[in-house]
This record gives C-alpha cells, sequence and structure tokens, in this order.
C-alpha cells in the first residue's frame, strides 16, 4: 500500500522548469534514499511532499490526503510528517527539550508532563539525554541534529523525511546520526531521505531514486544501482561520488 | 545563503572570566560627563551655574514639585510604551501580511504616522478630544498617551517587521513542518525571537518616548520640564534647574537602559555550532 505518490508533479520557478513530470510511490515501512547532483531536484521534491514548497501540476497524496490541492487539510497532515533539515532550525530561543514538546504541547494540545516524559524518552533514543537544558547554540552539530529527529519524532508521525541531515556534518558527527536514522528504520518508520552516504543507502534503503535536472533518471535497489547501474548520467554520478 | 564563520572572540569576552565592566562604560562615561557640565558651562564664572543657586532646588518643596512631573512623565511614557507593543506587532504582522486588504492599511498607517511631527500629533489629539471632562486622566495627559502610543506603534512596527524578516527561513519552515497554524508559529517561535532580535532599538524607541513626553508642555501639560520652567521663574536659577532636570530624564532612561540589559544577557544566541559554519565555509570556499 503506498502512503505516498507523486503523479506526473511539476514545478517552476519562474520559467525555471526544476521538477519534471515526477513519478514516485513510497509504501509503508520503506526507506526510499533519493541521490543525484547538486541542484537536480531532490529538496524540492522532498519539500514537495509536506507542501513546504507547492507544486503547480500534478498529484500528491500522502496518508490519502491530497497535498495539492490547496483546499487539503495540511497542518493536520504535517503533524504526521517528520522533517529533519540539512541546518537542524532547532529553535535558538527553547532549550532541546523545550524543542521537543513544543508541537506536541502547542499543536497537539498533550499535556505539559506527558510531553515532557517522552521528550525526555526520545532523548535517551536518541543518545544524549543529558542535553535536555542545553540551548541549541551550546550543542554540537552532531547533537543539534539528534534533538531535531526527536522533536520531528514526537509528533509520533507516520513519515519521515530527511533532506540531507548529515551533508552539514563533520564526518566524527555524522555517524551519530546515521545510527539513530537507521535504528528508526529499524523499527519499520516509512522514511525518504536526500542522502550522498552510500554506506547508509546500501544498508537500509528499499529502494533508490536517482534524480537528475528534475527528471527522475532511475528506481533501483541499492543493489542494483550500485552494480549495475541502467544509465549512462547514473554511472556517471555514482563513480564521482565512490570515488571520494 | 551560507553563514560565515563567526570571527574569534577574544578570551578576556568569556563569561566567569572576570568582572564584566563593560555595560557599565557607557552609563557611567554619561555620568562623568554630566558631572563635569556645570563646569563646561562655567560653574562660578560670570554668567554661568553657581552652586548657591543649587541650594532652592534640593528644598522639599521644590523636590516634590518636581518629582510630580517625573511621575506624570514616567506613568505617561509608560502607558503608551505599553500600549504601543502590542499595536506595533499587529502592524508588523499586517505589513508582511499577504492580503492585501490586510497589507495595504498597515503600510498607509506606518508611513503615514512616521512622518509626522509628534507635536502635530499631540495638537491634533489635544482639540480631538474636545472639551468633554474625562474620568481617571486630565485631557492634556490623554492626548500626549495617544499621540505617542500611534507614533511609536507605527515606528516600531517597523522595527519588529526588520526583526520578523532576518530570522532564518529555516525557522518558518521548521515551525510549518511540525504542523502550527501561522498564529501559533508567530506566537511561539518567530515573534519571540523577533523581539529579542530588535530589543535595543526597541528600548531606543522607548526613551525618545520618555523624553517627548515633554512636547507635552505645548498643550499646557505641566510635565517634568515644564515644570521646571516654572520653578526657575521662581528662583531665577534656570541653568541649575534645567541640570537637575536632565538628571531625572536621565535615570529614567539610564533605569530603562539596564531593563534592556538584563533581558538582552538572557537571551540565547543563533549561531550554527563553530564546526558546521566552518564546514559549510569550507564546502561553499569548494
Ligand atoms: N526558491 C527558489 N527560487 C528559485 N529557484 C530555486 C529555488 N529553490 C530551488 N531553486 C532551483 O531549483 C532547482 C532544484 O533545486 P533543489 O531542489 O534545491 O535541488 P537539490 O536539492 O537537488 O540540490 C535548482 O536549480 C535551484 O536553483
Ligand atoms: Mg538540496
Amino acid at each position: 500500500m503506498p502512503i505516498i505518490e507523486l503523479k506526473a508533479v511539476n514545478k517552476w520557478y519562474g520559467d525555471h522548469h526544476v521538477l519534471k513530470d515526477i513519478d514516485l510511490t513510497v509504501d509503508e515501512g520503506e526507506v526510499v534514499v533519493i541521490l543525484g547532483p547538486s541542484g537536480s531536484g531532490k529538496s524540492t521534491t522532498i519539500r514537495s511532499i509536506n507542501r513546504l514548497e507547492p507544486i503547480q501540476k500534478g498529484e500528491i497524496w500522502v496518508d490519502g490526503v491530497p497535498v495539492h490541492d490547496p483546499k487539503a487539510p495540511i497542518n493536520k497532515l504535517r503533524q504526521e510528517v517528520g522533517m529533519v533539515f540539512q541546518l537542524f532550525n532547532l529553535f535558538p530561543h527553547l532549550t532541546a527539550l523545550e524543542n521537543i514538546t513544543l508541537a506536541p504541547i502547542k499543536v497537539k494540545h498533550m499535556s505539559r508532563g506527558e510531553a515532557e516524559q517522552r521528550a525526555r524518552e526520545l532523548l535517551v533514543t536518541v543518545g544524549i539525554p543529558e542535553k535536555a537544558d542545553a540551548y541549541p547554540a551550546q550543542l554540537s552539530g552532531g547533537q543539534q541534529q539528534r534533538v531535531a529527529i526527536a522533536r520531528a519524532l514526537a509528533m509520533q508521525p507516520k513519515i519521515m523525511l530527511f533532506d540531507e541531515p548529515t551533508s552539514a556534518l563533520d564526518p566524527e558527527m555524522i555517524k551519530e546520526v546515521l545510527d539513530v536514522m537507521v535504528a528508526l528504520a529499524g523499527k519499520g518508520m516509512t522514511m525518504v531521505v536526500v542522502t550522498h552516504e552510500m554506506g547508509f543507502a546500501r544498508n537500509v534503503a528499499n529502494r533508490m531514486v536517482f534524480m537528475d535536472d528534475g527528471q527522475i533518471v532511475e528506481v533501483a535497489t541499492p543493489a542494483q544501482l550500485f552494480s549495475n547501474p541502467q544509465h549512462e548520467r547514473t554511472k556517471q554520478f555514482l563513480n564521482n561520488i565512490l570515488k571520494h | 545563503m551560507i553563514p560565515r564563520p563567526p570571527t574569534s572572540r577574544p578570551e578576556w569576552r568569556l563569561p566567569g572570566r572576570s568582572v564584566n565592566w563593560e555595560p557599565w562604560l557607557a552609563p557611567v562615561g554619561v555620568a562623568l560627563l554630566l558631572l563635569m557640565l556645570p563646569f563646561v558651562f562655567g560653574l562660578g564664572r560670570e554668567g554661568g551655574m553657581e552652586l548657591a543657586n543649587f541650594e532652592p532646588l534640593f528644598r522639599l518643596s521644590t523636590l516634590q514639585f518636581l518629582a510630580f512631573g517625573l511621575v506624570w512623565t514616567v506613568s505617561v511614557a509608560l502607558v503608551a510604551i505599553l500600549v504601543s507593543l502590542p499595536l506595533a506587532t499587529l502592524f508588523a504582522l499586517g505589513r508582511l501580511s499577504g492580503r492585501g486588504f490586510i497589507r495595504w492599511p498597515s503600510i498607509a498607517y506606518i508611513e503615514g504616522i512616521r512622518s509626522l511631527p509628534v507635536l502635530l500629533l499631540i495638537f491634533y489629539m489635544f482639540f480631538r478630544l474636545g472639551s468633554g471632562q474625562l474620568p481617571f486622566v486630565s485631557k492634556d495627559a490623554l492626548a500626549v498617551i495617544i499621540a505617542l502610543t500611534l507614533y511609536t506603534a507605527a515606528v516600531n512596527a517597523e522595527v519588529i517587521r526588520a526583526g520578523i524578516v532576518s530570522l532564518p527561513k529555516g525557522q518558518f519552515e521548521a515551525a510549518q513542518a511540525l504542523g502550527m497554524t501561522y498564529p501559533r508559529m508567530m506566537q511561539s517561535v518567530i515573534l519571540p525571537q523577533s523581539f529579542r532580535r530588535v530589543l535595543p532599538t526597541l528600548i531606543a524607541q522607548f526613551t525618545t518616548v520618555v523624553k517627548d513626553t515633554s512636547l507635552g508642555a505645548i498643550i499646557g501639560t505641566v510635565e517634568l520640564a515644564q515644570r521646571g520652567r516654572i520653578v526657575f521663574q521662581g528662583f531665577r536659577n534656570p541653568l541649575e534647574t534645567y541640570f537637575v532636570v536632565a538628571i531625572m530624564y536621565f535615570v529614567v532612561n539610564f533605569i530603562l537602559g539596564r531593563i534592556s540589559l538584563r533581558i538582552q544577557r538572557r537571551r540565547k544566541t543563533t549561531p550554527l555550532p563553530r564546526e558546521v559554519q566552518e564546514k559549510l565555509f569550507a564546502d561553499e570556499m569548494g
């Protein structure tokens, strides 16, 4: 059963055609990794799923909600779709704990006691229970990103979207964030991940999507894609990033 | 937009090292200047201030008379400041609204009121209020309060708007991605950060409110500066009287400044962790 369905999605910035007939389905519990060169439309695609970017043509269905329809109950849907950003985007005026409890309390109207208890559990899950009262500015990048993941998980989402969650991090911090993501995938979370971490993709992804120039060029399992890419552009791209 | 790594901070500014004198430098400097002023104005020289002329100012009756003016000034300023702040926030949000029928009136209000002299607003309100008796406040006080409130709301609307648009786009996106509605996002995420960013500018505008209460003299309020005038006409010591009045204004605004410092010190700074900034910086440089 697909929980996310993009049908012939098109988007323009002015004259610039950035998404060209994107078709993509993601099943419940599936982990889909999107990769491709910079500017190929990966962020725009993933951000269209919770309508951070509206689209101009095509349909996007997420958990039965027509996201492309301006009248769709988007705030309700966004509570079910967690998102993790490249630059974390933690709220700097709130502590780690407050970052995590804000939306459950204010959006879901959970009691403060319950929200805090769940937040502390989530901080244990992401490995930094001792940082509950730290402000974002007092945390390393890896710690910030793990708080950001906990913040998204606090809404008990059905889907998690990751847009290059480790590309702003130093190597030693990348692992601590990827470990959290691997564990999350292990628990059956539906995940769409834009990343160039090929180790993660190989171990966790059910399918990989290669994008170039606003189009989906190739969709394959990691094994297929790494050993036998079908398209010239895919080969070139993989050669480039695997060389490093 | 890639954030730049911050320039390295000198060690001695790190907290906990020693007493941080910096916040005190400005007020102490101004206080010293004020104390030197009598000499600049020729204390004891022909046509300058004279120590003897200070004596009547420190009589209980004179101080009481001036203190009433001070209380008037502080109360009027306080009401104007407190009422103008939510108004300013509404106009800032109005100007940022995507809906023309909200945006255009907001722009008209902000630009219109800001371009008028406060004096004109005070006059206008005074005559607009007519001749009826009001409960609690005198007509002239109310005219000054309304004029200063409207003016300060317009000026601070722009200050607050600047604070809002200065926030990284990611803050809005993170709030939206969590399912927050627009009012919820503004209340819990955007406005708290915006206020912290523009607090010094807001406080600067508030000190202007305190000073502008003296414009009430023109419609006959007996506020602080005007009371100074009455005092020196009795004692024939205008220089000494205004000197004391100046110190009273200074103390009020000094206290405002201290409040601002205290709030600022509580604010949490926004920057990305150093190693992330450096990495982004390096990436961008290729
Ligand atoms: N807000 C925007 N305005 C104009 N063009 C944009 C905007 N955001 C992205 N683009 C363009 O859309 C294309 C796809 O961008 P993006 O989805 O961010 O690519 P990727 O994430 O794969 O690097 C790029 O050419 C980019 O320049
Ligand atoms: Mg991107």
